[in-house]
């Protein structure tokens, strides 16, 4: 059996990975928490509700879940994957995959730890890297994908551990509620499916498109396409 | 509600489009009054000052210096639109490393070396972001991938958010170009996936 460890940050989608880790008694050898004490974002009631349709409550904080939980954390006051101390930390330890909630690129250092990160991307890479893909998939394909790799020294590109596809959500809490589901019910399939014990990561193909961050007119096409089609429904 | 993304200045003011708020169907019925309004109000003001011409063909091979080593921008983005227009693939390479540097900085410089790194502080020259937003614009049209129509939207905020600098004849009708042809393609996607305006 792996070591598995997870890497937290104060933001809905670690507070549905360790939600559902807890509720599907996961076991995981180190949990870390990077917190650079930042005020927790306040969500609208129906956010909130969808969130716990899901199974995870974006209202509590990840503090509060661990001390509801007493779960035995490693608590460091920044956030940033890349930081000395969090690397001196990681290089101490025995964890073989640990699972990073965050984004962005890992530097040379921490990469050369013995431990692998893994990171779920809300994407089906190599057609959709970068940043919001999910709102692009939505506009292209009418639904979601979530890929889960791998982290390596570039954006998006590590070995493919799991991909999954996803229908696009029926209501408009996509940053906050539909990311953090979709991203944390591919971490569940990792783990019913054993996929870490296996190892049969697929390198990826090396043409692929970067998306940048959505802008707001393309983002309200896609959030209203999702809403319609219920209205449609419904009608 | 009002449309603010064009409203501030981008060049003080750069805008990272990070996590922005939905705010459902009457943000889209306000971006459009607004892309209508900065159009009906450069045709009013239109006392440009001098004429410019769109001479194309003529530098689209000349866009490094005489020692290949340094990349002029205007001239390069005028070379990729020719290559664009000729239904080319060959410069995409060049295209997306542009799209790059503007999307992470939110400038076009108006000089880089060959890494396409800037080696100039110059970023004021709005004919480069039109120019830009017209390829993007073409690339969206031919391909449907929604990078391109992504970027042109920032462009044409930035673009829109300078307006009043417009002086030339040709960027002002560039610019009524690309934001006639933004609503156009704007309009066919909301179609396309089910969006209806009411």
């Amino acid at each position: 059996m792996n070591k598995i460890g997870i890497i937290l940050t104060p933001d809905t989608r670690s507070k549905a990975y360790i939600t559902k880790i807890i509720k599907n008694k996961i076991k995981i050898d180190e949990i870390i928490f990077m917190n650079d004490e930042r005020e927790d974002k306040k969500f609208h009631k129906n956010a909130i509700n969808e969130g716990k349709k899901y199974g995870f409550d974006i209202s509590k904080s990840i503090e509060s879940i661990i001390n509801e939980n007493n779960l035995l954390v490693k608590k460091f006051n920044f956030v940033d994957i890349n930081n000395l101390k969090l690397i001196e930390y990681i290089k101490k330890s025995n964890i073989e995959f640990f699972i990073f909630t965050g984004g962005g690129i890992l530097k040379k250092d921490i990469l050369d730890c013995k431990s692998k990160f893994i990171h779920f991307h809300p994407g089906i890479v190599p057609e959709y890297r970068g940043s919001t893909c999910f709102y692009y998939s939505i506009l292209n394909e009418n639904n979601c994908g979530v890929t889960s790799f791998i982290m390596d020294k570039n954006l998006d590109t590590g070995d493919i551990i799991y991909q999954k596809k996803f229908k696009k959500p029926s209501h408009e809490f996509i940053d906050d509620v539909y990311d953090a589901h979709i991203r944390s019910e591919t971490m569940l399939d990792l783990f019913n499916k054993k996929l870490l014990d296996k190892k049969n990561f697929k390198k990826q193909k090396a043409k692929g498109d970067t998306y940048y961050i959505i802008h707001p007119v393309l983002k309200h096409i896609a959030t209203l396409s999702c809403i319609s089609d219920v209205k449609n429904k419904s009608t | 509600m009002e449309y603010q993304y064009s409203k501030k200045d981008h060049f003080k003011f750069p805008e990272k489009y990070q996590m922005t708020p939905f705010q459902d169907l009457k943000f889209l019925i306000e971006y459009k009054k607004s892309r209508k309004l900065n159009l009906k109000n450069i045709k009013q003001n239109n006392n440009f000052k001098n004429w410019g011409d769109i001479s194309i063909e003529d530098e689209e091979k000349n866009w490094k210096d005489d020692k290949g080593k340094i990349i002029y921008t205007e001239k390069l983005l005028k070379f990729l639109l020719v290559e664009i227009l000729r239904k080319s693939k060959k410069e995409d390479i060049l295209l997306n490393k542009i799209i790059k540097k503007f999307e992470i900085k939110k400038k076009i410089f108006e000089s880089y070396n060959l890494e396409f790194k800037e080696n100039t502080t110059k970023y004021l020259n709005l004919k480069n972001y039109i120019l830009l937003s017209i390829i993007c614009l073409f690339k969206y049209e031919k391909t449907k991938n929604l990078k391109f129509l992504n970027t042109s939207l920032k462009l044409n905020d930035l673009i829109s958010s300078q307006r009043k600098k417009l002086i030339i004849l040709e960027d002002i009708l560039l610019y009524s170009f690309i934001i006639k042809k933004e609503l156009e393609v704007i309009e066919i996607l909301m179609n396309k996936v089910g969006v209806k305006n009411e």
